[in-house]
Formats: C-alpha cells, sequence, structure tokens
C-alpha cells in the first residue's frame, strides 16, 4: 500500500481563501463592530479603557509598582492555585494508589471518594467545607486567635503565601474543597499513568526482590510522573480557572474582585472583558509554557 | 494494578460502609459538638409541603436544573457539532474563527463566562438570567464537546472519505449521509458525560440569582439557617442523579452494542 | 473495440510530505475500450498513480488529461469529472451502516439526483450482473469479503463511469474469494469497458489484459501489447527481475 501515513481526507484539504471565506469574514467583523457599537449606546459615557490599568497596576506617591484590586485579585488567584494543585496532587497520588492496591477495601474506599467528587458540583462542595470547617468547628476559632498573636514577621509571611489572617477560613477551607475536588483528576490521571506503564516493569523489578512499596517508589511512580507530566500540566491549568467558584465565599481572589469592582465604578463592560482578559492571558500562557517545556 | 483474589472480600464490604458510617458519625457529632443542633426532620417539607400540599422550593429548584440542563443539552450538542465542522471543513476564516472561540473558552472559567455572558452580553441583548445562564453553559460545554466530535469525525477510517469522494459525493452529503451516521454510536459516553457536567454547572448559575436546586438552598439557608442540613441533602441530591445518569448511559451503550450496530468497519 | 487515447498522463510528479517520492515523471495513456493492467513491485507508485487520476491526492508537477479535458489544473473540473473514474478499493470501503442495496444507491440518488425507485432498479439489475440478487438488503458486515469486493464494484458501476480503476482489489482477499471476483472483471472488460487494473494476479493480467505497464521505483520502465508479449518476452532487465520472481 502506498498510502502515506499523514492522509487529510481530499474533502477536508485546506482550500485556498475564496469568496466564503470573504464572506465570512466580514460578516464576523460587522457581527464584532455592531457588538461594540451596541454596547457603547447601553453606556452612558461610552467605552473608557483608560480607567482599567490603574486596577491591574498603579504607580505609587514613592515611585513604586503596587497591584491594584484587580492585580491583587490575580495574585491571590495564582496562590489558591499553587495550594490546591499541591494538595489535590498529594491526595490525588493516594486515591490513585488506593484504587490500584490489591485490597479491595482500600479499592472501593478510593474509588468512593473519586466518584462523590466528580460528581458533586465543586460549588457545593466549597460551601460545605466553608460551613463546616469555617465557622462551626469548635478548635478553629481558637486556632484563628493563636494566628492573629503570632510576631509580625510570621503574619506577614502567612500572609503573602497565603492570605490574610481575617480570610484564613474561608482560604482554607476553599483549598481544602477545591483540593479535593481536583484530587479525583489527578487521580485518574496518575491511575492511568501507572496502568500504562508495561507489565514487564512490574515483573521484573518483583523478580529483583523489590516490595511493593520500592516497586513504586523506584521504578513506577518515576515513569508513571514522566507520563503524566503533560496531562498533569493541563490539569493545573483547570485549577486555575476552577479557583474562580471561591468567589462564592467571599475570598477576594480575581473574580470576586471584579464582581466588587463592577458594581462599584462605572466601567461594568470593561471590568468584566479586562478580567476575563486576564484570565485569558495567564492560562494561555501556562498552556504555552508548558507545551514549550515538553 | 494487580488484582489479586483477595480472600477478604467478603469482610471488605461490610468494612467499606462501616467506615462510611464512621465518616457520617464524625460529621454529625463533630457539628453538634460545636453547638449545632440537628433539625433534618424540616428538611423534607422543603421537598414537598404535605401541609399545602404543593412542591417545596427545592423540587422547585430541582425543575429548573432540570430545565436549564434539557436546553443547555439541545444548544451545546447543535454549537458543538457546527464548530467541529466549521474547524474541519470550514475553509481558513470560519475554521480560524472556531480555533479562536476554542482558546477563549478554554481558558477563562465557567464563573466568568456567565457573569460576562449576564452582565455584558445580557445587557446588551436583554437577556433573562435564565437564558443567559443557559447560554453561558451552552458555549462553555460546547466547545469541549467540539473537540470530542472532531475526533470522532477523524477517527472513521479514510477508506470511508476515499470511497464518498470517488463516488463523486459532495462534502455535505459525505458528512450527512456517510461520516456522521458513523461517528453517531460513538458519542454516546461522551454525552453522558456531558450531560453531568451541565447538571454540575448548572449549580454555579446560583450566582446571578437563577433559581435552581443550589439557589433555592441557598435562600432556604439565609431564612432557617439549617446550613448543613440543606447542603448536605442537596449534595446527596445531586450525586444520585448524576449517578443515575452515569448508570443509563452505561444501560444505553450496552443495548446500543447488542443490537449490532455499525461498528468497525475495514 | 479501442478507440482514441482516453486518458492521458502527462510526466507526473508526486511526492508525499514525508519525503517519499511516489512518481517521478510518470506519462502513460489509455486508450477508450481498453483494459490497461499496471504491475510492478510495492512501493513501485501503482496505487498513488490511480489515486492520482481520480483526484484522491494531488500531483505536484505535470498533468492529467481525461477525454481531452485537462483536469489536473482545475478543482471545479476535476470535482464534475470524479463520477466518471470509479474506483475499487484493496480495502472495499463500504458503507458500514447502509445495507448492500443503500450503498450502491446513495451516489446515484444524491449526485445524479436520480429517483429513488430508478436507483433501485438500476442497482438490481448490477447485483445481478455480479452474482447478488439476493443480498440486496444485507449489511456489510454480514457478507464475505468476496462478496463485499462485488458489491464494492457494483457501487462503482451504479454511476456509470467512462472509467472504471481497480486498485489491487484482490490483494485483500482470501484465495477461494478470488476467482469471483475476477469473473466479474473479465465480464465487465468483455463488455469493452476502459479499464485501468493495478493487480498482482498474473494470470488475470496475462489473460484479461489487453496492455502492460511495468512500474518500478515511481517510474514507468515498460509498455507492452499484447499483455502476452510482456510476460513472454521482457523487453528490460528490470521487467525481467521482476517477471522471473514472480513465476
Amino acid at each position: 500500500m502506498n498510502s502515506s501515513s499523514h492522509f487529510t481526507p481530499p474533502q477536508l484539504r485546506r482550500r485556498a481563501f475564496g469568496l466564503f471565506d470573504a464572506a465570512v469574514l466580514a460578516a464576523a467583523l460587522a457581527a464584532v463592530s455592531f457588538l461594540a457599537w451596541q454596547a457603547a449606546a447601553d453606556l452612558k459615557y461610552g467605552w473608557n479603557w483608560s480607567v482599567m490599568p490603574q486596577f491591574i497596576l498603579t504607580r505609587g506617591a514613592d515611585g513604586s509598582w503596587r497591584p491594584g484590586a484587580l492585580g491583587l485579585g490575580l495574585g491571590l488567584t495564582l496562590k489558591l492555585s499553587l495550594w490546591i494543585a499541591g494538595g489535590a496532587a498529594v491526595l490525588g497520588l493516594g486515591l490513585a494508589l488506593g484504587r490500584l492496591s490489591g485490597s479491595f477495601y482500600w479499592r472501593m474506599l478510593s474509588r468512593t471518594a473519586v466518584e462523590a467528587a466528580r460528581n458533586m458540583p465543586p460549588v457545593i462542595m466549597v460551601f460545605i467545607f466553608f460551613f463546616f470547617l469555617g465557622s462551626q468547628i469548635l478548635p478553629w476559632p481558637r486556632l484563628i486567635e493563636e494566628i492573629r498573636s503570632l510576631p509580625p514577621a510570621a503574619l506577614t509571611t502567612l500572609e503573602f503565601a497565603a492570605a490574610p489572617s481575617g480570610r484564613l477560613a474561608a482560604f482554607m477551607s476553599a483549598v481544602c474543597a477545591l483540593a479535593y475536588y481536583e484530587a479525583a483528576y489527578f487521580s485518574e490521571i496518575f491511575r492511568g499513568a501507572v496502568l500504562s506503564i508495561d507489565r514487564g516493569q512490574w515483573e521484573a523489578s518483583r523478580c529483583l526482590g523489590l516490595s511493593r512499596f520500592q516497586q513504586y517508589r523506584f521504578i513506577i511512580l518515576p515513569q508513571a510522573g514522566r507520563r503524566a507530566a503533560p496531562q498533569l500540566a493541563g490539569q493545573f491549568i483547570s485549577v486555575v480557572k476552577e479557583s474562580s467558584i471561591v468567589s462564592v465565599i467571599s475570598l477576594p481572589e480575581l473574580t470576586f474582585r471584579a464582581s466588587e469592582l463592577s458594581a462599584t465604578i462605572h466601567q461594568m463592560y470593561e471590568v468584566w472583558l479586562t478580567a476575563a482578559l486576564l484570565y485569558f492571558i495567564c492560562n494561555f500562557g501556562l498552556s504555552l509554557l508548558f507545551g514549550r517545556l515538553e | 494494578m494487580k488484582k489479586q483474589k483477595n480472600p477478604y472480600k467478603l469482610t471488605a464490604l461490610p468494612a467499606w460502609a462501616a467506615t462510611l458510617a464512621l465518616l457520617a458519625w464524625l460529621v454529625y457529632d463533630g457539628a453538634v459538638k460545636s453547638g449545632y443542633s440537628w433539625e433534618w426532620s424540616r428538611i423534607p417539607a422543603f421537598f414537598f409541603d404535605a401541609d399545602k400540599g404543593e412542591l417545596g422550593p427545592l423540587t422547585l429548584g430541582l425543575g429548573l436544573t432540570f430545565q436549564i440542563t434539557f436546553w443547555s443539552l439541545l444548544i451545546t450538542f447543535g454549537l458543538g457539532l457546527f464548530i467541529a465542522l466549521a474547524r474541519l471543513a470550514g475553509g481558513t476564516v470560519l475554521s480560524a474563527l472556531a480555533r479562536i472561540y476554542l482558546e477563549v473558552i478554554r481558558n477563562t472559567p465557567l464563573l466568568v463566562q456567565i457573569l460576562v455572558m449576564y452582565s455584558v452580553v445580557g445587557e446588551i441583548f436583554s437577556l433573562s438570567r435564565f437564558w443567559a445562564a443557559v447560554l453561558a453553559v451552552s458555549f462553555f460545554e460546547a466547545a469541549y464537546l467540539s473537540e470530542i466530535i472532531r475526533s470522532g469525525i477523524l477517527a472513521v477510517g479514510e477508506g470511508q472519505w476515499q470511497a464518498a469522494w470517488c463516488l463523486g459525493l459532495s462534502t455535505p452529503d459525505t458528512f450527512r449521509r456517510v461520516i456522521l451516521p458513523q461517528t453517531g454510536p460513538m458519542l454516546l459516553p461522551p454525552l453522558c458525560s456531558l450531560v453531568i457536567s451541565l447538571i454540575k454547572d448548572s449549580a454555579l448559575v446560583s450566582v446571578i440569582g437563577v433559581y435552581e436546586l443550589t439557589k433555592a438552598a441557598r435562600s432556604l439557608i439565609a431564612k432557617t439557617y439549617l446550613a448543613l442540613e440543606l447542603w448536605l441533602t442537596i449534595a446527596v441530591v445531586y450525586l444520585l442523579i448524576n449517578l443515575a445518569v452515569s448508570e443509563l448511559g452505561a444501560f444505553l451503550e450496552r443495548r446500543l452494542g447488542a443490537s449490532g450496530r455499525a461498528g468497525r468497519f475495514l | 473495440m479501442t478507440g482514441g487515447d482516453f486518458i492521458s498522463v502527462e510526466r507526473i510528479y508526486k511526492t508525499y510530505d514525508s519525503g517519499l517520492a511516489a512518481l517521478k515523471g510518470v506519462s502513460l495513456t489509455v486508450r477508450r475500450g481498453e483494459t490497461l493492467v499496471i504491475v510492478g513491485p510495492s512501493g513501485s507508485g501503482k496505487s498513488t498513480l490511480l489515486r492520482c487520476l481520480c483526484g484522491l491526492e494531488e500531483i505536484d508537477a505535470g498533468a492529467v488529461v481525461i477525454d481531452g479535458q485537462v483536469v489536473s489544473g482545475d478543482a471545479r473540473l476535476r470535482d464534475k469529472m470524479r463520477p466518471e473514474l470509479g474506483l475499487v478499493f484493496q480495502s472495499f470501503n463500504l458503507f458500514p451502516h447502509l445495507t448492500v442495496m443503500e450503498n450502491i444507491t446513495l451516489a446515484p440518488v444524491r449526485v445524479r439526483r436520480v429517483k429513488a425507485a430508478e436507483a433501485e432498479k438500476a442497482a438490481g439489475r448490477l447485483l445481478e450482473k455480479v452474482g447478488l440478487a439476493d443480498k440486496a438488503g444485507a449489511r456489510p458486515a454480514q457478507l464475505s469479503g468476496g462478496q463485499q469486493q462485488r458489491v464494492a464494484i457494483a457501487r462503482a458501476l451504479a454511476m456509470n463511469p467512462r472509467v472504471m480503476l481497480f486498485d489491487e482489489v484482490t490483494s485483500a482477499l482470501d484465495p477461494e474469494m478470488i476467482g469471483e471476483v475476477l469473473a466479474v472483471m473479465k465480464d465487465l472488460a468483455a463488455e469493452g469497458l476502459t479499464m485501468v487494473v493495478v493487480t498482482h494476479e498474473m494470470g488475470f493480467a496475462r489473460e484479461v489484459g489487453e496492455a502492460v505497464v511495468f512500474m518500478d521505483g515511481g517510474e514507468v520502465v515498460e509498455r507492452a501489447a499484447p499483455a502476452a508479449r510482456f510476460f513472454d518476452q521482457p523487453a528490460t532487465d528490470r521487467a525481467r527481475q521482476f517477471l522471473e520472481k514472480i513465476f
């Protein structure tokens, strides 16, 4: 057979730019202009993008750059994402190992945990964790007081790494809830990666006398990790997007800040489009970066 | 990975049930210890008020959840198919536009898309909350569905495209009569996950005030302070619905498989 | 029986994206009503040639002329010409979700706008011709390889093409089913249909072919008519080596 391995059916081959393409382009441009014009008509003073940059970054009186409301929001979004992804990866690995375990009990338990997370809306989990951990458990208020009485240096580090002490409860419940939710997806990625490892690896390492733990640690997981890397990167981007959900418990990440801002200033459309743009740049940039790293 | 025949399988099932029961008790007791008073007896009334003989707010909310899911399913499917075809055979401009659409949707959070659809697009076109919600969710899921449809189409063997070409079939006819009918059966599992995703997404539209199940629960919590009971109840409701959908999907897959569908070709 | 040139291929070149040069300046002609057989080792470009003829592949240089019209440069003309060249594939490529009858009537109804009833009658006649009149309602999966290939031939014939192209149509069949397909092809040749047959079946080539083209390495090495002359007295060394390997 003489066919090349990359055969594109003739029906799907790229055609040169033609009349149809020009018509579509014209229609698209017309639609966008119409939208923009209609929006301007709704806004009393028309489009005003010039107010936006200051909410991302501002220059203080002493000439130093400081993040504005949206900038702070983006920072918190990234912080949340890192904590959530970290927690989800660890928990996800545990769940994956549980699902792969020889013990029926652990397999069932892990399966239940994963299915529960996958079949529930993450908003509900955030609310449950927030309510349960955030305000109802007795130890917490004491913990909050302990934290408030930490030396200032430790407090600022904490604030930098996570959130101001006032919002710590919300921060932690958000991280716990979403880490659990995302762990289900991470566990599927890890499980798939481990299952894709050739049986021979298991058999060879077994014959060398390695225990199951050693098999995982030295042979299986390193290889699985490498295979899972691209999907893990993609999952991190999902985490960044899912982090917007925590705005419902008033954590001041990017989406919450945008809501606040759009209610405060006049330029509602500009605020939302800027927020969307910030997310887009962040995620698209990350996916380009990860693609490059591969 | 090693599925050994576990001699303890018989004891594993009760042990698992016991573990779950223990977790439930911990939650219950933990709340009690922190001063929460459980009032489960009030919950059923929120589903059906026997005294007044009318559906409770949770049931009404659930009804709206189903409506959102239903309309979103239709629009998502249509739009997903359109985007997939646009990317494959739409010509230079249309496939580029489809690509832009995909990248925008996939790199921004659903919540932001819902809020943008409501505050920006909804304002411009005076959309109701319900339809802003449905459109936002549909546009979001359609992006993902279109990729699935696209891979399904590309999975049809090249021989089919070649045969259609040599017989002189036009491209639209090729899609309609040869390719898409063969893609169809492949789409059942992804369609099932799509429905589950739509149900989960519908919970998010509570932020723009659509009175689906989650919003109904939030309103009730604001009035009655039965936060834990309500959150746990609707969590279970979502769980049960989604598991039922999964089971239905698996059942349909088995039925279709048995009746000798088109299946693989040469 | 044979008329003027119907297909003329003038020095066509085709290189795949992978760098493989499949056709290097191939020229040949097919006369009206002629049965041309193309033989050669694997990878010699025989299938690629057929696919370039009906537009499945694009050529990089040269010209393809069908019935006096230069088809290679003009996409619209090529589209119009598509049903005039019927191609039968090695892997049959029947539409698995349609019945045999639907497979055969799909193109006439959708492309030539023939009425369904008429198309079905014509399909019935074709099925009789290939010996499968009783299988009209069956699905491809229920048929044997030889039966599927005969349906594929009927499907291509349903469009009344002026040339039939056969791309190693028996290579994927079990030996006991090759005969039934070759029999159909023999009948078609006897009726005066213009045919281009790429095949490894040397017996068929010798018996039915009116001219033989030997290809090797993307080039036409030898052309002989009648077919017997090629097999009895190959003119080139490469052809001789090829035939020695076969017989």
